[in-house]
């Protein structure tokens, strides 16, 4: 009895310090400038030093809330911002994910609640459709509002991670070789993939890229050596679209400087 | 261009519903409390071939509102011997696992995920273990106290009604299952009648082989 008095106790207190995330920190923020990260870092040499490099580069960045969504967040948010103001890539993105329900249903999810994460998807995808936007600003603050809204933004970020688990899934033996520990994709896909809140590594990364034909820019920003933020490329080779800050266990949106 | 639908956990739920309907769980019945959607009951008849045959089992599933992006509490009711009562159950579909719950599981895969748990015997928080004959003597006992669930029978009155049926039925097939002991008391006596016909064939026998033992050693 002791027991199950504990455990509702420490559901409880998650629930308390989510509520408390929730409040501080909104989904995606607005517009700050990449010096506002000092704040975060005073008195830190190596963190500051990085933040200068850093500014050499970018401009602005928007923080997304740490939710163990960030990346597709984040990912969601920027790539929408891009497609918006490029009608090439948006209508080829636009086809890309309209078919793709048919892919996922092939692959074995259940059609019906896959039914409503996509429909809600595209109803996002047409709101930045560039032929119905014509001023930036209105497409920015469309999607400030869209992405700070819980059930657009978490229906968005459901459906990349159903395309990221199925692009695993589809190339099951390729990615295999990137998982670490005993998991097979399988196992991989529904523990770490498809829940919510589940922190994302490279593999997903990777995958949801290649899912999507997109290429992303990750600036890592640690405690190593040399000062200098290191810049890689998913996948390398292309021209990224999407630019990414990583501090050890969170994404942020990142503008370059122009 | 502003928002147009409101998504939130009753609109997801009330799609749930419908589907459900159109679509039942085997062996599953479960309605949402018409003022709340977000609280749900539902009753599993035990399926034919498990401990549970006969029994109906009752319990709830509470959503947050941040479903389907965080998994239901589930609570069972009714003793069955498999799960405590009135105690959160830790399922991977159940709020003890937000970690592993999926948000494209519905209603529908969340019952079929309790059901098929119900019936294995891995343990877990919640589990309780007991032999195949508490769990039969607990499906039988279901019945009864099921209808004495002020809100069983209010959610669900047609099952109720069934119940009942079956209890006054099962009071009048009792009488009549009392006479067949006396049956088998019968076969029992012609039973002792064979066995002790065939005593006396073997002691006519014996006689006979001591007949003749003695007739040899006579001539002898």
């Amino acid at each position: 009895m002791e027991n199950e008095n504990r455990d509702e106790m420490i559901i409880k207190q998650q629930r308390e310090i989510e509520r408390e995330i929730c409040e501080a920190i909104p989904l995606v923020s607005q517009l700050n400038e990449i010096g506002s990260l000092n704040d975060e870092y005073e008195n830190d040499e190596v963190y500051i030093n990085k933040i200068k490099d850093l500014q050499t580069k970018y401009r602005y960045m928007r923080r997304t809330r740490p939710d163990g969504n960030c990346f597709f967040r984040a990912f969601a948010f920027a790539y929408l911002e891009y497609l918006g103001k490029n009608t090439h890539d948006y209508i080829s993105f636009r086809s890309l994910a309209q078919e793709s329900k048919e892919k996922l249903i092939k692959l074995g999810f259940p059609q019906f609640t896959l039914e409503d994460f996509h429909d809600t998807f595209m109803e996002v995808v047409k709101k930045f459709d560039p032929a119905e936007i014509s001023l930036d600003k209105d497409m920015t603050e469309e999607l400030s509002l869209t992405f700070n809204e819980q059930g657009y933004s978490d229906y968005v970020v459901v459906y990349l991670r159903l395309l990221t688990s199925g692009k695993l899934q589809e190339e099951a033996d390729f990615y295999q070789h990137f998982i670490e520990g005993n998991f097979t994709i399988e196992e991989f896909r529904h523990q770490e993939v498809e829940p919510m809140y589940k922190e994302s590594d490279h593999i997903h990364i990777i995958a949801l890229c290649s899912a999507l034909d997109v290429c992303v820019r990750v600036e890592y920003m640690d405690r190593g050596d040399g000062g200098k933020i290191k810049a890689h490329d998913f996948p390398e080779g292309k021209e990224p679209k999407v630019f990414l800050l990583y501090r050890p266990g969170h994404y942020d949106i990142l503008y370059p400087n122009k | 261009m502003s928002t147009v639908k409101k998504l939130s956990a009753s609109s997801r739920l009330k799609q749930d519903y419908v589907r459900l309907k159109k679509d039942p769980v085997p062996y599953i019945t479960a309605e949402p409390v018409p003022e709340n959607i977000l609280e749900w009951y539902f009753v599993i008849n035990g399926p034919e071939n498990s401990p549970y045959e006969g029994g109906y089992y009752f319990g709830s599933l509470c959503f947050a509102k941040e479903f389907p992006f965080k998994p239901p509490a589930i609570f069972m009711v009714t003793p069955n011997g498999r799960f405590k009562t009135n105690t959160r159950l830790c399922l991977s579909i159940s709020d003890f696992h937000p970690d592993s719950w999926n948000p494209t599981w519905s209603v529908s895969s969340i019952l079929t995920g309790l059901l098929s748990f119900m019936l294995e015997s891995t343990p877990t928080m919640g589990s309780t273990e007991t032999t195949y004959y508490e769990k039969k003597a607990l499906a039988k006992s279901s019945l009864q106290f099921n209808t004495k669930n002020v809100i069983f029978c209010e959610m669900f009155p047609e099952i109720c009604e069934e119940i009942k049926n079956k209890l006054t039925e099962g009071k009048k097939e009792e009488p009549a299952l009392q006479e067949t002991p006396q049956t088998n008391q019968t076969t029992v006596k012609e039973k002792e009648k064979e066995s002790s016909s065939n005593n006396s064939f073997i002691f006519v026998l014996f006689l006979i082989f001591a007949l003749i033992v003695n007739y040899v050693i006579k001539t002898i």
